[in-house]
């Protein structure tokens, strides 16, 4: 599929292109079955950004601007009130010059961070100092592995969990073109980083105001995120 | 300027055919080169030009086209039988008859971009930016200048004698980095990384099941960042060293053969100062030891 074509398909689903021009990407689209992945699975990252855009567009907004920054994509200008620029202004301008895998990783950056991020795990350790001053010592001690897990900490991490989830389906349909042994070898490297989270996660919760068990976390998670992307850009590529 | 696309048919006359071309360039150009299996092998020379010569290239079309400053040459089959090879690709490892060796002679400013999937690459002798990334193969680039960005999937990568910024990494190999002036990012999944006589200003090794070995000088406004989840991280750096070393662990435990005072044990972190403290140090692992040693 030529660059021209994946470079539109925001604009496509964004109903930003000429009727002659709609008319000739749909006839490409009938034809080149990659092309037409590629636009269903940028069709469903935009729809799952656009629902947690609804639920904490403050917290969605901020995190795409790092998000932005750190793939390298050129936001727009923003013109009005910074406040309002982010995941809204990435789906309605033409301006904004990202190619459609960083846009699909992009999405689900998104994703991962809005719902498992730092700012999440800073807040669950902050919240709970905020509790052992309050009361009894030894009972908000007990309590503050409670909150972590009920509260925010299990919030965090099941959203973290789901958007690995939404990531890992679009993979599993470019599975099939990738080789069996290479397949293999990355599902058990995903094991290996899934069961740091898990040690990490336990350890964090016998010593919830451990900033270097938080950042551990935190960090072995993206780690799972950028194995993820890059298997997707292999799949991409083939 | 001006485009020229040529095809080469590699004839299926004989069982093993080569093939030996020369193309023109220039400074300012790039090479992108993509071959699905086999081996990339690029050397250099002093000539403006780009020699490929070809082997075990039964019955796979190889285009080169030349567009702008970009030199393009791919291996992969005929884009009209594309669903075709995804769908071979589904079963498996490539058939003999989709293997391509490149051999490549090249001058030394040429920025090189190479992919592959089943294969090996390795680049020696180069003075521009080089980027690599194969799926099942290794990598070696021995020598470089400017941005050196390499990545396999499935084995080890090397890099060695590069002036400039390298960025290195495996998924399930390991990652070997020696005689580099830059900056250093070298990351695995599954695997080690070991960094000797890296001279830079900022470094950053991150695996999650391996360990973290570095050896080279520490500067004054220097970054360094060695960590790991499940291995050990040794630190080699010089006596009369100015640094704060922060370290950082769960279940492991700490040697040093310097004299220090630890200082702020809270949360698995603790810190010391080495000289007047200037550079800063971050060694950490989760359940593994972290040593800090003299460097030799």
């Amino acid at each position: 599929m030529s660059d021209e074509w994946m470079d539109r398909l925001s604009d496509y689903l964004d109903g930003e292109m000429s009727p002659a021009e709609r008319a000739l990407l749909e006839g490409h689209l009938a034809e080149d079955a990659e092309c037409a992945a590629a636009l269903e699975s940028l069709r469903r990252v935009k729809m799952r950004a656009a629902s947690l855009d609804d639920k904490h567009p403050a917290h969605a907004r901020q995190m795409w601007r790092g998000i932005a920054q750190r793939i390298g994509a050129t936001p727009p200008q923003e013109e009005r009130d910074p406040a309002v620029a982010g995941v809204i202004r990435l789906w309605r301008t033409r301006r904004f010059s990202v190619s459609v895998p960083q846009l699909v990783a992009a999405g689900i950056a998104l994703m991962l961070l809005s719902g498992g991020g730092s700012l999440v795990f800073r807040g669950a350790a902050e919240r709970g100092v905020a509790l052992r001053g309050g009361g009894g010592i030894a009972d908000q001690a007990a309590a503050v592995p409670e909150v972590m897990q009920a509260g925010f900490g299990s919030v965090a991490i099941t959203r973290f969990d789901e958007a690995v989830a939404d990531l890992v389906q679009v993979l599993e349909e470019e599975r099939e073109f990738l080789n069996p042994r290479t397949v293999r070898i990355v599902e058990e490297n995903l094991a290996i980083i899934d069961r740091a989270i898990e040690r990490s996660r336990q350890a964090l919760m016998q010593d919830p105001e451990s900033d270097y068990l938080r950042d551990h976390l935190e960090q072995t998670m993206r780690q799972k995120l950028t194995l993820l992307r890059r298997v997707m850009a292999i799949s991409r590529a083939l | 300027m001006f485009h020229t696309l040529m095809a080469l048919w590699v004839t299926i006359a004989a069982p093993v055919q080569t093939s030996d071309t020369t193309i023109r360039v220039e400074e300012g150009m790039r090479l992108n080169l993509r071959n699905e299996a086999g081996e990339i092998r690029v050397t250099t020379w002093e000539r403006h030009e780009v020699r490929v010569v070809l082997s075990r290239a039964r019955g796979v079309r190889i285009d080169v086209e030349r567009s702008g400053s970009v030199l393009r040459i791919r291996s992969a089959l005929d884009l009209g039988f594309r669903d075709e090879f995804r769908t071979r690709g589904r079963r498996g490892r490539f058939d003999d008859d989709e293997v391509v060796d490149f051999a490549l002679t090249v001058p030394v400013y040429l920025d090189l971009e190479l992919y592959g999937v089943e294969t090996d690459i390795s680049v020696v002798g180069m003075n521009a930016s080089v980027t690599a990334e194969t799926v099942e193969g290794s990598i070696l680039v021995r020598g470089g200048n400017g941005l050196v960005m390499v990545h396999s999937v499935e084995e080890e990568v090397r890099v060695e004698r590069v002036r400039g910024r390298v960025r290195a990494s495996s998924t399930d190999g390991d990652v070997w980095i020696s005689d580099v002036v830059g900056e250093v990012t070298a990351e695995s999944v599954d695997g080690n990384i070991e960094l000797n006589d890296v001279d830079s200003r900022q470094v950053t090794a991150r695996t999650v099941d391996g360990d973290v070995v570095f050896d080279g000088p520490i500067h004054d406004d220097g970054r360094y960042h060695l960590s790991t989840h499940d291995g050990d991280v040794t630190a080699w750096i010089p006596a009369g060293t100015n640094a704060t070393v922060m370290v950082a662990n769960f279940d492991g435990d700490f040697e040093t053969s310097f004299s220090v005072m630890l200082r702020g044990l809270r949360g698995r972190r603790f810190h010391f100062t080495l000289g007047d403290g200037s550079a800063r140090i971050e060694l950490e692992s989760f359940a593994g030891d972290v040593y800090l040693r003299r460097r030799r």
